[in-house]
């Protein structure tokens, strides 16, 4: 026996063990702590050991059952290590429209991870995909831990994790700046997580240093997410007279140029010496030809101007000038204002009564009226309520509540106090999907501050009023995006939504009334109340009020994230703030509301952005995704692409969802194969039908719209891929590529075939042998003679015959 | 209180659900989810019914009754939804109702119900089963070309079981002198002419019903063209045979062409099938059709609905020749994968599909589940992943027991060895399909 080496696994149980209770403590120990508990044990190994979870069972109320039942419902926890960086590759609707799935399987090939398994051999890699990152107008992105890439492309593969793992070596601290000088003025660089992708922290430390070098003191601000997100990294120069100088796609090296241009140096020597410096830093280059400097105010900004023209700001109010945690900051923007009139007097009834007839309806993608939930649960009786912020956006394609998070967090903080204070709430939390990490931190914060500035806790602004709010971390499931599926998993459970009625209004969060709001509708709740219900209601149309927050992405010149007015068309929204469809080609439909929303086809995209008029055309609101089709894409792809999404987010509990939406799935898989048949069309319908009358919640009712308005609008489309042809070439089982006869054997195709199906063939017509080929189009990205074609099935055994 | 059910008007207590005052009112409402005083979610969503007002379909077994509601409990359209909730469930229920070697031989003989009754050891019901419904089951099956041996799922994994050699084996311990002598109880004489397997068949059920029957053969064997043709026969298992229908009380009249008097006389020769082992089902139902004749009694056969799901996936064959029970490895006994279910006959899921008319698979069947995995619980009980719905009524009614495992059409219900001590039997009874039974 060896017995050091027992000695040894003693120890590290022991040790384990040690870190569990100290877990246990922090969090608690009652069956209704379970996700919190699951994700600190996540944080602290990596994933949950087999141990940990043994010793678990003994020192909480958690049984095997439970955890089972818990731990295996949410995508976040691993029973299983995985690797020390974690890739997480979008597979939202615009990643999905612009090729996440080769990037995907471009970062198995090129990491060699076997067929089936996610780790490479090192360990040093895990590749998941991911639901939606929420940088949509970056696609396609990858976030390696906590580093997003964007426009992330299968060649670009082995770039990408150069550049990973050269940073994981100098990985600076951010320094501590100290004020000597007078501040000269103001810069504001966006700090969202798109920002963050296209590397505004890099541009922010350069900001710092290079203005150290120059003896410039200025007042770097990070403000939040400026929405522009085709035009980050962003810059705006606040001069001390308030004139605002803006920057848009800047790089850090222009950085110390746009410092000189708008600021005075230190002293002359220094402002000599650096002049010098930078000529002869750029004397045998060409690189500040194409700086951002040098263009003219015009040409910098009026891609902006357009894009901000037919917004409306209410949810980002104070765009582009707030810091998102400088609460002082906010308070002279009129924040708080709102809540501090209501608590100091205002008859709830009178509050409720505002949301009620400034017709705000629920952003969250129903459309329910805000006001009338408000109502029920103030009229209910009851010592305990709860207010609950649903952060929980898991749309593929939306990222609006996250920015509001991020970039506004007190404005959704003010609007839970007063959503809580109307009802009559005095415990809330914030859900927040673990997917967005930054806003979990800055919500956190902001809570903090605004505990310590009296807002909240107990008897805020010294009156008997007091509110506790906690954040609390969604695990990895679309469906507590729905209310009762969101308050079963605080409460421990699975995700499983309940039968409404009881809506939790009456019996929601343990049993009690409980008013659950969605971000966004929080959002613009201050204004209401500072503004006047009239005021707010005089914006949008007859029934849809206020502003409502897009994610512009997909096929469009300028995406971004967009707060648009209600009863602002289609059309308006992708020309007039878009750009239009990118590379000048045809629009061919818009996705409107994610995974339960459906395609507008072109032609009735002069319809005005509406509750009811989405609903009519068999879309939805959702939460509010925008993302444009063009003419190459396939329609029954994109069908076939929300339903695979819905199916793996299903809950499972009722059949209609749990099965039928897996049959619909077989169906579209039969077809876009170009196995199905017209039989298949009427069975796809039918259960369409059925799933959309007959399930439980939401998820399901909505899950079948993709597919009923793609075959209601484009069913030719459909009857196509029946016939064996996909006309824009996205289903892959139903094409080849083939090398024509223009080819000129450059051999760069050869050279970039990941899985070398191109023989080199110096010039000489090169082919591609089609059993090896995975179709991953890097061949097509190669070939400057556009001799590399996509083509049918029926044309490709025509050509063999 | 009052609630509209198909626009009549019913009281209701408070907290009552629609299911539980449509059934009280006489309405018929198919539920597998649901137990009343059980702990339940609403899953199946076999129970639906429309709410008028709001035009939603929803679950009758979770809706609590309010005042002046006005529930469609039964339409064509109801009745379509229902099917169709069957159909998905039934496409994700990777099980047999019947085994395949009982659905495809001609004869109807479940081959299973043998087999387990010889691997236990009862051979006199084995016997029995035997000749009751085969009459002359080792050289019938000889006879026959054993569709059942070929399409045997234990062939899948190697060899099929010898259904023949058991059948064979049976016989000759079969003893003619043991059976008792059948009642004559009608009084009347039915005279059979020929002695084919299916005048044999008749012969035997009619005297099985009480009648006198002489089967009356112009030449001077019995199955005289058959034991010509076939090598196969064993003439002793064939003595045993013809002994055991002469106990019961047939008279066989050899090299007779005069047809005696008799109450009535039945000839197979309108039967045109030549297999056979469906020749004595023909024979049968002959005889059932004359006795409806003779005694206005009607027999109509039934309709079941019957789950199948083809052949074994790699995994399934793979998991299947592991698990093989150390008992079942022995020569003698039948090595029969026991492929129908337990609990074929108290299955609400068929019981339902045959209502509702669902026929065959309408979508494809790609489940998650291994066909045929059996897990033993304790003492009686077990669990059959690839029979389960996923209701969760045994998750929600035991504690520490079943659990769910995944989400969506992944999601599973699982047992950790460590909770089987937690089950009780009363479970199996909840469990609307055959995935937990309590073996007989």
């Amino acid at each position: 026996m060896n017995c050091s080496h027992n000695h040894n696994i003693e120890d590290s149980i022991i040790e384990l063990r040690a870190k569990v209770d100290k877990i246990v403590a922090q969090i608690g120990r009652e069956s209704k702590d379970i996700i919190p508990l699951l994700q600190a044990l996540q944080s602290e190994f990596n994933y949950l050991p087999y141990e940990a979870l043994e010793y678990l069972y003994t020192v909480t109320d958690i049984n095997r059952a439970q955890l089972i039942s818990v731990s295996t419902f949410y995508a976040q926890f691993r029973h299983a290590p995985s690797g020390l960086h974690l890739i997480k590759v979008c597979t939202g609707t615009a990643c999905h429209v612009k090729g996440a799935s080769n990037v995907y399987d471009a970062f198995l090939r090129y990491l060699e991870i076997a067929e089936g398994e996610t780790t490479s051999k090192d360990m040093l890699f895990s590749v998941e995909k991911i639901a939606c990152l929420g940088c949509c107008t970056l696609a396609p992105v990858v976030q390696i831990d906590e580093k997003t890439y964007g426009h992330v492309m299968p060649g670009k593969v082995s770039e990408v994790i150069s550049d990973f793992l050269s940073h994981l070596k100098d990985d600076s601290k951010e320094s501590c700046r100290r004020t000597f000088r007078p501040i000269v003025g103001e810069i504001r660089l966006g700090m969202g997580s798109c920002c963050m992708a296209s590397g505004s922290e890099e541009i922010y430390n350069e900001l710092q240093v290079a203005s150290d070098q120059l003896g410039i003191e200025i007042n770097i601000k990070a403000v939040g997410c400026v929405g522009v997100c085709n035009k980050v990294p962003l810059i705006d120069i606040v001069k001390s007279d308030g004139s605002i100088i803006r920057y848009p796609n800047v790089k850090a090296i222009e950085i110390k140029e746009i410092l000189l241009e708008h600021f005075q140096p230190a002293n002359l020597f220094k402002q000599w010496k650096n002049k010098f410096l930078w000529f002869v830093d750029n004397f045998h280059t060409d690189q500040t030809w194409d700086n951002v400097a040098w263009k003219s105010e015009i040409e910098r900004t009026h891609v902006i101007n357009g894009f901000l023209k037919r917004q409306k700001h209410i949810s980002t109010e104070g765009y582009g000038i707030l810091s998102p945690l400088n609460i002082d900051e906010y308070i002279t923007h009129g924040g708080f204002d709102a809540l501090k009139c209501v608590i100091s007097g205002t008859l709830r009834e009178y509050i409720v009564d505002s949301i009620l007839e400034s017709g705000i309806r629920g952003r969250g993608g129903g459309g329910f009226p805000t006001g009338r939930k408000w109502k029920i649960v103030s009229q209910s009786i009851s010592k305990d309520k709860y207010v609950i912020c649903n952060g929980d956006e898991g749309d593929p394609g939306a990222f609006m509540d996250r920015m509001l998070l991020e970039s506004y967090p007190f404005r959704v903080i003010e609007g839970l106090i007063i959503a809580a204070y109307a009802v009559g709430a005095s415990k809330g939390i914030f859900y927040i999907r673990a997917e967005y990490p930054l806003a979990v931190v800055r919500i956190r914060t902001a809570l903090k501050l605004c505990m310590e500035r009296n807002l909240l806790g107990s008897n805020i602004q010294n009156t008997s009023f007091s509110l506790h709010l906690e954040v609390f971390e969604g695990a990895g499931a679309f469906v507590c995006g729905e209310e009762t599926a969101l308050i079963a998993s605080i409460e421990g459970e699975r995700g499983f939504p309940r039968q409404r009625p009881p809506f939790p209004a009456l019996k929601g969060l343990f049993g009690k009334p409980t008013l659950v709001n969605n971000v966004e509708t929080l959002s613009q709740i201050p204004y209401i109340l500072r503004h006047g219900r009239g005021e707010y209601s005089r914006i949008g149309t007859t029934s849809s009020k206020g502003t409502k927050v897009f994610a512009l992405a997909g096929k469009v010149n300028y995406g971004g994230l967009i707060e648009v007015p209600m009863g602002i068309t289609l059309n308006e929204i992708i020309e007039d703030i878009g750009g239009g469809v990118e590379g000048g080609r045809k629009l061919k439909a818009v996705q409107v509301g994610g995974p339960s929303g459906g395609c507008i086809p072109a032609r009735l995209c002069d319809i005005a952005v509406d509750f009811d008029a989405f609903n009519r055309l068999g879309a939805m609101m959702g939460s509010g995704g925008l993302v444009v089709l063009d003419e190459t894409d396939c329609m029954v792809d994109v069908a076939r692409y929300f339903l695979s999404f819905t199916c793996e987010q299903s809950c499972g509990k009722c059949t209609f969802c749990r099965v039928g939406i897996r049959r619909m799935l077989d169906i579209l898989e039969k077809i876009c194969s170009g196995k199905g048949d017209m039989a298949d069309l009427d069975l796809l319908e039918e259960l369409a039908i059925h799933v959309k009358q007959s399930s439980l919640c939401g998820l399901g009712k909505t899950a079948p719209n993709p597919v009923l308005t793609t075959l209601k609008y484009f069913r030719e489309e459909y009857v196509e891929h029946i016939n064996g042809e996909c006309k824009t070439g996205t289903c892959k089982e139903m094409i080849k590529f083939v090398i024509e006869e223009n080819c000129i054997g450059c051999t760069k195709c050869a050279k970039a075939c990941p899985v070398d199906a191109i023989e080199y063939k110096p010039y000489g017509l090169h082919h591609i042998d089609t059993t090896v080929c995975v179709l991953c189009g890097l061949c097509v990205n190669e070939c400057y003679y556009d001799a590399i074609k996509k083509i049918s099935l029926k044309a490709y055994a025509n050509r063999t015959k | 209180m009052q609630i509209a059910l198909n626009n009549q008007k019913y009281l209701f207590n408070e907290g009552e659900t629609i299911i539980e005052v449509a059934r009280r009112a006489g309405f018929f409402v198919p539920s597998l989810c649901y137990s009343k005083h059980k702990q339940h979610k609403a899953s199946c969503m076999v129970c639906v019914v429309r709410d008028i007002h709001s035009q939603q379909i929803i679950p009758s077994c979770t809706t609590v009754c309010e005042d002046g509601m006005n529930i469609e409990v039964e339409s064509r359209e109801i009745n379509e939804i229902r099917r169709q909730a069957l159909e998905l469930l039934l496409s994700d229920h990777r099980a047999d109702c019947e085994a395949p070697c009982y659905r495809v031989c001609p004869g109807n003989f479940d081959v299973v119900r043998m087999n387990r009754l010889y691997d236990c050891g009862h051979i006199e019901e084995a016997i029995n089963h035997l000749f009751d419904v085969l009459v002359i089951p080792a050289t019938l099956c000889f006879i026959c070309n054993a569709p059942c041996e070929r399409i045997c799922r234990k062939g899948e994994l190697g060899n099929p079981v010898s259904i023949r050699a058991i059948k064979k084996k049976l016989t000759s311990f079969a003893r003619p002198d043991k059976i008792k002598k059948q009642q004559i109880e009608l009084g009347k004489v039915i005279v059979v002419k020929g002695s084919d397997p299916a005048a044999l068949a008749a012969a035997d059920t009619l005297i099985r019903l009480g009648y006198k029957v002489i089967v009356v053969e112009p030449f001077s064997e019995l199955l005289t063209p058959y034991i010509a043709e076939s090598h196969l026969i064993d003439l002793a298992l064939l003595e045993i045979e013809i002994a055991v229908l002469k106990q019961r009380g047939i008279h066989f009249e050899l090299n007779c062409n005069e047809l005696p008097i008799s109450d009535a006389l039945l000839t197979t020769e309108t039967i045109k099938v030549k297999q056979p082992a469906r020749m004595i089902v023909e024979g049968k139902r002959l005889a059932l059709e004359l006795h409806a004749s003779l005694s206005g009694h009607t027999n109509e056969r039934e309709y079941h609905f019957d789950s199948t799901f083809g052949k074994l996936s790699e995994s399934e064959k793979g998991h299947l020749s592991n698990t093989l029970p150390t008992s079942q490895k022995s020569v003698e006994s039948s090595q029969c994968l026991y492929c129908d279910c337990d609990k074929k006959m108290g299955c609400t899921l068929r019981d339902y599909a045959t209502i509702y008319g669902v026929r065959g698979r309408k979508f494809s069947s790609y489940s998650v589940a291994d066909a045929l995995e059996r897990i033993h619980i304790k003492g009686e009980i077990y669990f059959e992943p690839s029979k389960c719905i996923r209701c969760g009524i045994c998750v929600y009614n035991s504690s520490n027991g079943f659990t769910f495992k995944g989400r969506g059409f992944e999601m599973q219900v699982v047992i950790p060895p460590q909770n089987y001590e937690n089950i009780q039997d009363e479970i199996a009874g909840l469990c609307p399909t055959g995935a937990i039974f309590v073996r007989k």
